[in-house]
């Protein structure tokens, strides 16, 4: 397996000279095999508007996402003026289980166990912080809105099955957690392209994206402002 | 090169060649594999080998200081000696490339390859720098702390891609050969692991695949040097890309695709005498063939189905090296 030079070659050079046939196999399959990967595995999310004011629901939105760059979590929120921030990124924070008055509840982890925090929704500083024993865990109540598969449509539909946004998409495009505002009016939606989606619970108009690179469709579960959290 | 010396002093022996042709192929293939002199004392490998280590010691010394020391370093001061340490790696290989000893040529390939990885480094701390850096992103056209994690992987991969790539196309030698080779597995992971690319490792997987095919492909139409280690390297990238696509989507079909790759450097092999291709088609067969089975026989006696399979073919394949052994063919006769 030498190199094979053309009958003039005398001299090795700094290129070898192979078999022209070679190279066109070679870059035949690598080219046909991109293409393939690019027509078949490329998942094509629907394609939807930025958040603009006369659609932007009223209330924001927050959620914690793990930074990998800073290895913290991020304390994630989405305002109804479109701005996604975050506002203060922590080694003890969990999640995000209320948005009432007096700040963002959180879970955080602490030397002496896990904790209710509550902090600043503008500086993420942490105002008070409390034992668990007020905390009550509730099945997560998305209140009867689901995403479904009709007929190779992506069918969001409410608690009475009344669909309010159906679109074409990939099989593999997923919705996952699925937040309703407590006035009612909005629903906010992750989707496996990593973006946060809202859109109006009556279904009159599509979602349009309020965030991207919101993590994995299952890893975010946002809470909406004015949320009370599950205490007893 | 002793080998081919011998051969070459038997070849005149038998009146085949003259002592004139024999001084001209072996100095022809002297500088063809880009060696030094032949003459090379049994201690300097040693030697060489001991060097490395040492450097390796002193190097993981150096990382243990420095790694104390590495969070209270400010960005420029990372940046500085980073930057330092990739600049003298460079240098000293640019400044020993023309020395013709083998020790020091292989000493370059390994200096070379080491400022790539410091350029990727380099490039990792460029962009994940922190907020404060403000200047760095007066200069830059993006803001570095908008940057996923992934983008940074993928910016690193394809600035090392850059400098790997050149560096073999200068330097057709084993280190280079596998260091272009793996950024461009690490391009083509970053790339697939995007998002958009949702359906799993699945079609990551078929690409790595079809890297390692085209590498060897390349390296049996004669476009790599050393050629032996790009047959071995793409067959292995190729069954492990392969193995991988097959957990994923489209199992049944994708089995089959690596049950015939495996066979294919199998067969290739034989024909070329080339043992790393039929090694890794072996190895291939061993793991697709059982799958494939209980894929196709889930219940059952699947198992020992699979493996009489696999030892059949393993016998002809043994039966087919050894046939060819025997009719006396030699590797420079099966080029394709």
């Amino acid at each position: 397996m030498t190199t094979k030079n053309s009958p003039t070659a005398t001299k090795p050079t700094a290129l070898p000279r192979g078999d022209i046939r070679y190279l066109v196999a070679a870059a035949t399959l690598v080219v046909a095999v991109i293409g393939l990967a690019m027509i078949f595995g490329i998942v094509r999310a629907p394609a939807l508007d930025d958040l603009t004011q006369d659609r932007a629901p009223s209330l924001s939105i927050a959620w914690t996402e793990y930074n990998e760059r800073s290895d913290c979590t991020d304390l994630m929120v989405a305002r109804p003026t479109g701005v996604v921030e975050s506002i203060v990124c922590s080694s003890s924070l969990d999640r995000v289980i209320g948005w009432p008055e007096d700040g963002l509840v959180t879970i955080a982890y602490g030397r002496d166990g896990d904790h209710l925090e509550v902090r600043d929704p503008v500086t993420g500083e942490a105002l008070s912080s409390q034992g668990l024993n007020t905390y009550v865990e509730k099945p997560k109540d998305d209140g009867g809105f689901a995403a479904t598969r009709v007929d190779g449509l992506l069918v969001v539909a409410d608690q009475w099955g009344t669909p309010i946004w159906e679109v074409e998409a990939d099989a593999r495009y997923e919705i996952g957690s699925i937040e309703v505002s407590p006035d009612g009016l909005w629903i906010a939606m992750s989707d496996s392209a990593e973006r946060l989606l809202v859109l109006p619970s009556d279904g009159s108009s599509d979602p349009v994206i309020w965030a991207t690179g919101v993590g994995g469709v299952f890893m975010v579960s946002p809470v909406w402002e004015d949320t009370e959290p599950p205490t007893s | 090169m002793r080998e081919l010396t011998a051969r070459l002093n038997e070849w005149r022996s038998a009146g085949l060649i003259t002592a004139k042709q024999v001084k001209d192929i072996a100095s022809y293939e002297r500088r063809a594999t880009d060696q030094g002199p032949p003459a090379e004392g049994r201690s300097a490998p040693v030697a060489e080998a001991v060097g490395y280590v040492g450097a390796a010691i002193a190097l993981a010394a150096m990382a243990i200081l420095l790694g104390d020391r590495w969070g209270d370093l400010g960005f420029g001061g990372r940046l500085t000696i980073i930057g330092l340490l990739t600049l003298i790696l460079a240098g000293a290989a640019f400044a020993l490339r023309r020395t013709t000893a083998a020790p020091i040529q292989r000493l370059v390939s390994v200096l070379a390859v080491c400022s790539v990885g410091g350029a990727g480094w380099l490039t990792a701390v460029i962009l994940t720098a922190p907020t404060g850096a403000d200047w760095l992103n007066a200069v830059l056209p993006f803001e570095t702390t908008s940057l996923h994690v992934r983008d940074i992987a993928l910016s690193v991969a394809l600035v090392m891609l850059a400098l790997a790539a050149p560096l073999y196309f200068y330097r057709r030698r084993s280190l280079p050969q596998l260091a272009a080779l793996a950024c461009l597995l690490v391009v083509t992971g970053t790339v697939f692991a995007r998002p958009a690319f949702t359906g799993g490792v699945t079609w990551g997987a078929i690409v790595i695949w079809a890297v390692g095919v085209a590498w060897v492909l390349l390296a049996l139409g004669g476009w790599h040097r050393p050629s032996e280690l790009a047959v071995a390297s793409g067959s292995l990238v190729a069954l492990i890309g392969m193995i991988t696509a097959a957990a994923g989507d489209g199992r049944g079909v994708l089995l089959w695709l690596g049950l015939a790759t495996a066979v294919a450097l199998m067969w290739r092999g034989v024909v070329l005498d080339a043992f790393p291709m039929v090694a890794f088609g072996a190895i291939g067969v061993l793991v697709f063939v059982p799958q494939i089975i209980l894929e196709c026989f889930p219940q059952g006696s699947g198992a020992v189905i699979a493996m009489l399979i696999t030892g059949l073919l393993l016998v002809v394949f043994a039966v087919g090296i050894a046939r060819r052994r025997r009719g006396g063919s030699t590797p420079q006769e099966a080029q394709p």
